[in-house]
């Protein structure tokens, strides 16, 4: 790997991830859970650019805080370098024991040679004893920036939630944004709908700014939940929703004996299935012979 | 109504427009819908299921009426079967694929539409379908997400993804071919096939040239009888893998197993979407 010598900023300076925020960064989150010796999370990434990438990343909790004592790590990427991020071996090697929190990396396109860019796209795993759940995403380019705040809606659903005597599913959502002046927090709905369409209202959650929420399915619903949840075998739909702002969003099947993340995904906003591609002749054109 | 209207996605009913008459935008809805696709597997260790949930209720925060239809093809793309069904509430409906792709083969291509059958109402543009699926052992799970649909037109993908292989997994990649027409698919479909190239931290290439996949059809490729050298030649440090072919779907599988049972799968990206002359185009 070619990792190119970019300045790093003096550790004492950075007390908040906006500091490191430029106009041109993309940014991308994960999800970071360990709590036994054998969890290990790591993230990989390539340079598909046709130029240098300025690549940062930090640690921060759930509430959005840079994890104490840490120093962001600056990597530079030639078109082409892989790059692979030991994610609970840095967490570990700051005097964590167990963590639930955030990677967050930040793509800076720092030389281009004019071809056409491709979006940062990130593969994230989770591994544990005998499971090993991998989720790639990609990074936003513009995402609750001050023209678009408040103007987004966020409605996703997670058709595949499991609460049952072996697992629990997490809902985690990320209040991110690209703009360095950004301090919304944001509150969610949050329902459970049943195979059969029956729906169950839950508390509102709130997200701090550049924070994240770790919703177990299975405490946030409480004892009306797990009678719920009893009524349809448990296998049910998460619905969220929120207006005014985008949040990107994973979900988990989570062992509950050891807390291992035995699957997960990304979620699809179902709103993108409608504001695809053309009109009628956008699709007839897509017939050419 | 106000209710409604708060639990609304704001831009859902600006998406619909009334024909007036069910006949005429059940054939509309059909004719825009480009649907959605993914992978059964069946191969007597992974099984598969879909999960199809009603977003258009989600969507517009009351009942809506749809109706869904699951086809899914033969590893050579030749054979098909059809499911069909409704739902009104934001229902979930799970369909095991075992019992219906016995005859098909270990592994194929799935496309479900979901369509709107709410009267006169079509969607005012072309729609994709969205859904999740649930690849599971005896001991492990893997989800996905729907990716990508088919279309008509002869393209050139480049499709690719960052991940580190586990030395001790087996590595496979599902790749397919999305190319689907009611007549006339192209003679060069039948004659150029897909390249896989892999590359190691060192920005050493090494690839390999697979045979044409027919339309519709699959191909699974075991990544370490291609490269029984994998382990060394990327020595414990993440890959980058491309596909590159005419019409390869978005996207391919890769999947990683053990002998523990684990499943590990994502999807590869979309890199190059280009319509060009596939028979000239170099991968």
């Amino acid at each position: 790997m070619t990792l190119t010598s970019l300045p790093l900023p003096a550790k004492s300076t950075i007390t908040d991830i906006r500091q490191l925020l430029t106009p041109s960064s993309q940014i991308y989150a994960s999800y970071v859970h360990f709590f036994r010796p054998e969890h290990v999370v790591f993230h990989d990434y390539c340079n598909m650019s046709d130029g240098l990438q300025k690549v940062t990343a930090v640690l921060l909790t759930v509430d959005g805080r840079l994890v104490p004592g840490l120093s962001p790590r600056i990597y530079g990427l030639q078109s082409q370098d892989i790059l692979n991020i030991d994610t609970s071996t840095w967490a570990r090697s700051l005097g964590l024991t167990s963590f639930s929190g955030q990677l967050i990396l930040l793509v800076d396109q720092i030389e281009s040679q004019g071809s056409k860019p491709i979006y940062p796209a990130i593969t994230a795993h989770w591994l544990a004893a005998s499971h090993h759940c991998k989720i790639a995403t990609a990074a936003f380019g513009h995402i609750n920036t001050a023209k678009n705040q408040g103007k987004k809606s966020f409605f996703m659903y997670c058709s595949m939630a499991v609460v049952d005597s072996e697992r629990t599913t997490y809902i985690v959502l990320f209040n991110h944004s690209t703009d360095s002046t950004y301090q919304d927090v944001v509150e969610v709905d949050t329902a459970l709908a049943g195979m059969k369409g029956q729906q169950l209202e839950g508390a509102p959650a709130k997200i701090s700014p550049f924070g994240v929420l770790v919703l177990d399915i299975q405490q946030h619903f409480g004892i009306e939940g797990t009678t719920f949840l009893a009524n349809n075998q448990g296998h049910i739909s998460v619905l969220m929703r929120h207006r005014g702002h985008t949040l990107p969003a994973y979900f988990f099947h989570v062992s509950r004996k050891n807390l291992d993340i035995l699957s997960g995904q990304h979620a699809q906003p179902p709103i993108a299935a409608f504001t695809h591609f053309g009109i009628w002749w956008g699709k007839l054109r897509r017939y050419s012979f | 109504m106000t209710e409604i209207q708060d639990r609304q996605h704001p831009l859902f009913a600006s998406r619909f427009r009334n024909l007036g008459f069910s006949w005429l935008a059940n054939q509309a809805n059909r004719f825009l819908s480009a649907g959605g696709m993914c992978y059964f597997i069946n191969d007597g260790t992974i099984k598969t299921r879909l999960i199809l949930h009603n977003y258009f209720a989600f969507l517009s925060g009351r009942p809506f009426h749809i109706r869904w239809v699951l086809r899914i093809y033969s590893t050579d793309g030749k054979r098909m079967i059809e499911k069909q069904g409704t739902m009104m509430d934001p229902d979930t409906q799970t369909i095991e694929m075992e019992p219906l792709v016995s005859d098909l083969g270990p592994f194929g291509l799935c496309m479900v539409h979901l369509y709107p059958a709410e009267g006169g109402l079509i969607v005012r543009n072309s729609y994709m379908t969205h859904y999740f699926i649930e690849y599971y052992t005896d001991h492990a799970e893997s989800l996905m997400h729907s990716c990508g649909h088919p279309v008509p037109k002869i393209h050139q993908v480049t499709d690719y993804i960052t991940s580190s292989i586990e030395e001790e997994s087996q590595a496979l990649l599902l790749v397919s071919n999305s190319c689907q027409r009611v007549f006339r698919y192209p003679k060069s479909l039948f004659e150029k096939g897909v390249r896989v190239r892999i590359k190691n931290s060192q920005n050493q290439w090494r690839h390999f040239d697979l045979e044409p996949i027919l339309p519709l059809g699959s191909i699974k490729v075991d990544l370490r009888h291609l490269w029984p050298d994998l382990n060394t030649f990327l020595d414990r440090k993440p890959a980058l893998i491309q596909v590159c072919g005419p019409n390869v779907l978005y996207s391919p599988l890769l999947i990683q197993t053990n002998a523990q049972g684990y499943i590990a799968m994502d999807h590869i990206q979309g890199g190059d979407w280009d319509d060009v002359d596939v028979t000239s185009a170099a991968c």
